[in-house]
């Protein structure tokens, strides 16, 4: 959807704004069921997306033969690489790009609250937004951090490459599994499995949709 | 003459009560009436469910958790399968009891078999759920299946099976399970009823020219069905609440969602709807304790 929609799409879908059964949501999953079913694209079609389990999905990549030339993943990939295959190398072993024709990024983030108007409270929140704690923060290789000052201080290669993808970016969006309430979020979750397992999309969406309408009232 | 130290008044037998009247008041009559209290609220507990309901769709005001109970379509899948598990694994597991308990009856090694079926209801049902997934492995791809099943289906030259997903099989792995943590209590339970058959009565029958088919159906299992009653009732108990299995294998998913796992799940969010799905789990529960209490009287009368 952040190829085919954008950010502001996904964003409305997050507050609510845009109801699941929309068709831009139609097309992402009919989409996306083409991909994940087929044993063309996949490891084992449709039982495979299935069943695979969350890491074994990044190991098939790097398995004796490959099962799989690329994985779609977030930037926590490369640090799950490099634990289970430490003699491979960022950048000739394995290396990573953004998806294609995306219009913005999903991700994570870290938010910051004061709950005192105290000096030093504020102090904090002034060092952890301003220059210094912005490079300080890509020194630590912390991942990457939302504040741009920390860009161009980045010492880990993959941070580099992430955070230059970030600073271009033209809009940015949470990661909706993780911007959505538990009720909406488990309908999604069971929707994605239903639809990749061949129940019809339209009747699934509406029942995700069902599901943000009330997480969200 | 009684001595008057030994008299009690009216009031002794209720002083022996008390104590655990104030136990059963605090840990069980209050939570209970608090539980049908909220789940007539909304998803905070503070306000009538009758809020929640939207504009131009169906409500039932202030009954509205038990409407989402008994009309969404992920509760109607629990509610089925519920409904399966209770007509499918307690008779099966029920079943299963019976035969091992029949047929070590008749070996030698009768302590070594029923040790080993029985051990399966000393794991706990994480435990076992866990054992299971192991079991019920799927490797996608051009892995080797760990998993024991698929292992076999392999090395037989079939291929592997998603035991746990495919929505058409999901229910039954799930209840195997369920069967295999029971059978053993289940096969104790009636082992014990048929030591308890008159070996007279057995060998007359046999002596008469009775087959072992006919003296188990017309003789043994007449004698024994006041037992296979209460594993019945008291299985179906706990079938109703099943849980664990479920929500470490497939977290209700796949078509396996049960009510117990849905009330767990929405405790966090919705505390209206997982109290009144409670509610229900109790009313279910009901019938059956009252049949079982009233058979253990009747039995009581009788002897």
């Amino acid at each position: 959807m952040l190829a085919t929609q954008g950010p502001d799409y996904v964003n409305k879908i997050i507050t609510g704004k845009v109801a699941y059964s929309d068709q831009g949501v139609v097309d992402a999953y009919t989409t996306y069921k083409a991909w994940a079913s087929d044993a063309k694209n996949t490891v084992g079609g449709a039982d495979g997306t299935v069943n695979t389990k969350f890491l074994d999905a990044i190991y098939k990549v790097f398995s004796n033969p490959a099962e799989a030339m690329m994985v779609k993943q977030s930037g926590f990939a490369g640090g799950s690489v490099a634990t289970q295959f430490p003699a491979l190398k960022y950048g000739t072993d394995y290396d990573f790009f953004e998806f294609p024709g995306v219009q913005g990024l999903q991700g994570g983030a870290d938010f910051m609250f004061a709950f005192s108007d105290k000096p030093a409270a504020q102090a904090l929140i002034a060092y952890l937004t301003g220059t210094t704690g912005g490079q300080n923060w890509a020194k630590a290789n912390f991942g990457i951090s939302p504040n741009k000052n920390a860009d161009g201080n980045y010492t880990d290669p993959q941070s580099i490459k992430l955070s230059s993808i970030l600073s271009k970016a033209a809009g940015f969006t949470f990661d909706i599994g993780d911007a959505i309430g538990a009720p909406f979020n488990t309908a999604e979750f069971k929707g994605v499995v239903d639809v990749v397992q061949g129940k019809d999309i339209k009747t699934t969406l509406t029942t995700i949709a069902a599901a943000q309408a009330e997480s969200i009232k | 003459m009684v001595p008057k130290i030994m008299k009690q008044g009216r009031l002794a037998p209720w002083l022996y009560l008390l104590p655990a009247f104030i136990m059963m008041s605090v840990f069980i009559i209050y939570p209970t009436f608090g539980t049908l209290r909220l789940s007539f609220m909304d998803n905070t507990g503070t306000n009538s469910a009758a809020a929640t309901c939207l504009t131009e769709q169906p409500c039932w005001g202030v009954f509205e958790n038990y409407r989402y109970a008994l009309t969404n379509t992920d509760m109607l899948h629990a509610l089925r399968n519920n409904a399966l598990w209770l007509l499918l694994m307690v008779p099966g597991t029920i079943a299963g009891g019976l035969f091992f308990a029949v047929l070590a009856d008749q070996v030698p090694y009768e302590k070594l078999a029923k040790s080993i079926i029985f051990m399966p209801v000393a794991i706990s049902f994480i435990g076992a759920g866990i054992i299971w997934r192991f079991v019920y492995d799927f490797q996608s791809g051009g892995g080797a299946q760990i998993g024991i099943l698929n292992g076999i289906l392999v090395a037989l030259g079939g291929k592997p099976v998603t035991w746990l997903s495919d929505p058409a099989i999901s229910n039954f792995s799930l209840m195997l399970v369920g069967v295999w943590l029971w059978v053993g209590f289940c096969m104790t339970m009636l082992s014990a009823a048929i030591k308890g058959v008159s070996t007279e009565i057995l060998e007359a029958a046999r002596v008469d020219g009775a087959n072992e088919w006919n003296v188990f159906w017309k003789i043994m299992f007449p004698t024994i069905l006041p037992s296979i009653v209460v594993v019945t009732t008291t299985l179906s108990i706990i079938i109703l609440k099943v849980f664990d299995v479920v929500y470490v294998m497939t977290g209700g998913n796949y078509g396996t969602e049960v009510i117990a796992n849905r009330m767990f799940n929405l405790i966090v969010t919705n505390s209206g709807r997982s109290t009144a799905l409670a509610v229900i789990l109790i009313l279910l529960t009901i019938p059956i304790m009252v049949f079982n209490i009233k058979r253990f009287k009747s039995e009581e009368a009788a002897r």
